[in-house]
């Protein structure tokens, strides 16, 4: 069974591949138990790792290595027994980090950005330093190490349509406010590795349950995808191909809001067990945008395009849609009410030539967009609140400005 | 093979004129419709719809699933449960929908992939709906999903814990045997599910029928293969299984039987550790005793020749079987292997890795009387007779 590298290993991994294969290092046993801090009994079935402690801080290795090859990591991961033991064979001499997950009980690593653990800075070594057990492992002396983990808090509740008919099969992810880079950011928690907790779904009633989270600030996000998977094979051979379509790609928050702006964050306390942390997806308050890209000197219809739908305060990308090559026009599934500002830039006449693949290739030929004209970019304002089936949206020539324009969903 | 990006799939829309508003492929048909909740009357939303051809053979009469991919990919329903399947070449199809919690024609069959299931006895049949396609034609079809019955509980250790990440399966009698049941619904999550932090399972979209449950306590460890692969591979260390009626046996199994819709709360799993013993030890070679690092063990029960416990040898060679209550049982190794895993490098960087067998041994099987835990076990495998000709003349 091959599994989701762990992206800590992974970058372990690559520095390590530019090494020669040499002679193996000497290497020694971890052994330990996993405790559960709440209740006193040991961890079942519990996940240990050792996470180098190299990657993770700027401390001098206490033991650097003579030689380069010394320094592969064999990092493993183990499952406890029904005592809360384990035992982790061939540990490579060096300082590490224990960390161990089970589901409901704090994971500390989660709440750190993928960033932050690939290049932490100093505030993120202290916190690593605090939270983490910490050993250094010598060669042929075998290890012992003993983990509590501390339980954590949990959200649960129910994704209804605003028919009152559960929204089954979605995931739902807790979201935190961090860092990412200089802007603060709503992002979910970093997933545990090996799919341990994979994400969470609602349950044929609706139902959602998210655990093991630390006391902060959290929304919660429910995706609703709505997808096409096409099938092809060739004539004679077996087996085939699928590529999945996304058709829309929708959000919806606490609070049960459709945008992140509009969403109410709220503050989980140690241990707490929050229920009733319901969601409703507003169907009758998504709406479907049709228009067209047209030239503003003489009107005629554009076959290129890219249109994005624009939240008026940040700017952010709301959705976005091309100009379809079958019927000319952009169509936006699903919009939610309220203020927006539609992009569109690579707007041109194109005209679409057959390329042929290198012979045996199936299929044989693709197409390809060449350009007779391309235009300028232009911003134009919305505002929603039914479906909008007759946008035209005009670009100007290149270089030359826009006319603003005054866009009404009901024109 | 290169994969194709679904815009370069219509090869023939370049005789399409950019004003047609179909770019359905020639001689193709569409099938499109609407998926309802019966219970409900509410459209299925986000619900999965899939063609599957219809095979009638000459034998029966009967008509079977193919077996083959659907023939028109996989569509999710909108929010009005609408759905559309474009480019489906003309045939007789089966419309199967599947919707979380529904029953679906497909999923809970019997290990029959290819024939068209049957009720039960004096049940009435699961109609699956069909539609026939014709060329260039829309085939409209509006079908109505039935709310299946629905199991859950807890998943517990005998001191009153709950025991999280569980896997837990539904089990139907089909012939003389217990096979899985647990529906598939195409884009879902993962099943089986695993119980959650407090122990809490729910398994639904079921048939009104006896159904026994398996929970199954799986303990994986994830080794690196070596330096310059990236990634960890699982091996499953040790798993063990108990069953509806806190049994490790499933001759002992208790059913549970599920009418029509039927909302069965309060199903309940202890898993009986102060009963557990547990077997450690080594399989090591005849001769010069090196530990065996590949292979297969299982303690089977005589009576019913069900595997209690079964694991893969680590690399280390050691086993680690939990989860044994008493009693005599058959152990057996199977496909004991010296094996050397091989880094293939690509392009000096990527790195995957490969599985060479360097010697393989003969399966072993024997008595094993369990009444505590067994410590230091250690098992003795030799070369199997056929890899060494000189040494039968």
């Amino acid at each position: 069974m091959r599994i989701r590298p762990l992206s800590i290993l992974l970058a372990i991994s690559l520095a390590a591949a530019a090494q020669q294969p040499g002679k193996k290092p000497a290497t020694t046993t971890v052994t330990g138990h996993v405790y559960l801090a709440d209740t006193n009994t040991p961890a079942r079935l519990a996940t240990v790792m050792l996470e180098p402690a190299a990657a993770l801080d700027n401390d001098p290795d206490p033991h650097p290595p003579k030689d380069r090859s010394a320094s592969l990591v064999y990092t493993s991961a183990v499952q406890t027994l029904l005592d809360g033991s384990f035992t982790i064979p061939k540990v490579a001499p060096g300082a590490y980090y224990v960390v161990a997950y089970k589901s409901g009980y704090l994971s500390p690593l989660s709440t750190f950005s993928e960033d932050a653990l690939q290049h932490p800075t100093a505030d993120d070594h202290k916190r690593i330093a605090t939270i983490l057990p910490r050993i250094v492992v010598e060669a042929r002396l075998p290890a012992s190490v003993d983990v509590r983990l501390e339980r954590g808090s949990a959200i649960s509740g129910t994704v209804l349509y605003d028919d009152g008919s559960p929204a089954s099969g979605l995931p739902v992810h807790a979201l935190v406010r961090r860092k990412d880079g200089k802007k603060e950011t709503w992002s979910p928690l970093r997933p545990m590795p090996f799919a341990l907790m994979a994400d969470v779904y609602t349950d044929d009633l609706g139902r959602y349950r998210l655990t093991g989270l630390e006391s902060r600030e959290y929304l919660v996000r429910v995706d609703l995808n709505l997808q096409h998977m096409d099938f092809a094979s060739a004539p004679g051979e077996s087996g085939g191909s699928s590529s999945v379509n996304n058709v829309a790609s929708l959000a919806f928050y606490s609070g049960s809001a459709t945008r992140r702006a509009d969403a109410t964050p709220f503050k989980l306390t140690a241990n707490e067990e929050r229920s009733g942390e319901d969601i409703t997806i507003p169907i009758a308050k998504l709406h479907t945008i049709t228009g067209e890209v047209v030239a503003e000197h003489d009107g005629h219809v554009l076959n290129q395009g890219n249109v994005k739908l624009l939240d008026p305060d940040d700017k952010s990308e709301v959705e976005s849609s091309k100009v379809e090559r079958a019927d000319g026009k952009f169509h936006l599934f699903f919009v939610p009410e309220g203020n927006y500002i539609f992009h569109v830039d690579n707007a041109a006449d194109v005209t679409y030539e057959d390329v042929p693949y290198p012979p045996g290739t199936l299929p044989p030929t693709h197409e390809e967009a060449h350009t007779i004209h391309a235009y300028g970019t232009a911003d134009q304002p919305l505002n929603l609140h039914d479906d909008a089936p007759t946008i035209v949206l005009s670009v100007p020539e290149k270089g030359a400005p826009s006319l603003p324009k005054q866009t009404a969903a009901s024109q | 093979m290169r994969p194709w990006p679904l815009l370069f799939l219509p090869l023939f829309t370049l005789a399409a004129s950019a004003q047609n508003s179909s770019a359905a492929k020639p001689g193709t048909g569409t099938v499109t419709g609407h998926v309802y909740c019966a219970d409900t009357n509410a459209p299925s939303r986000v619900a999965s719809v899939q063609l599957e051809p219809v095979k009638d053979t000459k034998r029966s009469g009967t008509s079977h699933f193919s077996g083959d991919a659907p023939a028109s990919g996989i569509s999710r329903t909108g929010f009005d449960g609408s759905f559309t399947l474009a480019k489906v070449p003309p045939g007789s199809y089966y419309v199967v929908a599947s919707a979380q919690g529904y029953l679906s024609p497909m999923p809970n069959d019997d290990e029959s992939d290819d024939v068209e299931p049957q009720p039960p006895p004096g049940q009435p049949a699961v109609v699956i709906p069909r539609v026939d396609v014709q060329a260039d034609q829309a085939a409209s079809i509006d079908i109505r999903l039935e709310r299946g019955a629905a199991i859950s509980g807890a998943v517990r250790f005998d001191d009153g814990s709950p025991a999280s990440g569980v896997m837990v399966m539904v089990l139907h009698r089909s012939k003389d045997k217990w096979v899985p049941s647990t529906p598939q619904v195409p884009f879902a999550a993962p099943v089986p599910p695993a119980t959650d932090d407090v122990g809490h399972y729910r398994v639904s979209g079921l048939r009104d029928r006896d159904y026994v449950l398996m929970a199954i306590l799986s303990r994986t460890d994830f080794e690196s293969r070596g330096a310059r692969t990236t990634g960890l591979f699982g091996v499953e260390r040790s798993s063990l299984r108990i069953y509806s009626g806190d049994t490790p046996h499933i001759s002992d199994a208790v059913p549970i039987k599920l009418g029509p819709g039927e909302e069965r709360s309060g199903e309940d799993i202890t898993i009986p550790l102060s009963k557990f013993h547990s077997i450690s030890g080594v399989v090591t070679a005849t001769g010069d005793g090196h530990a065996i690092n590949s292979g297969h063990l299982a303690i089977e029960d005589p009576n019913d020749k069900e595997d209690i416990v079964d694991a893969e040898l680590g690399s280390d060679g050691a086993f680690h079987l939990e989860g044994v209550p008493e009693g005599t049982y058959t152990l057996r190794v199977q496909n004991p292997r010296d094996q050397r895993i091989q880094e293939i490098s690509v392009a000096g960087q990527q790195a995957f890795t490969n599985e060479k067998t360097l010697h393989q041994y003969g399966d072993l099987e024997q008595s094993i009387k369990v009444e505590g835990d067994i410590p230091n076990l250690v098992l003795t495998v030799s070369q199997r007779p056929q890899d060494h000709p000189t040494a039968a003349q």
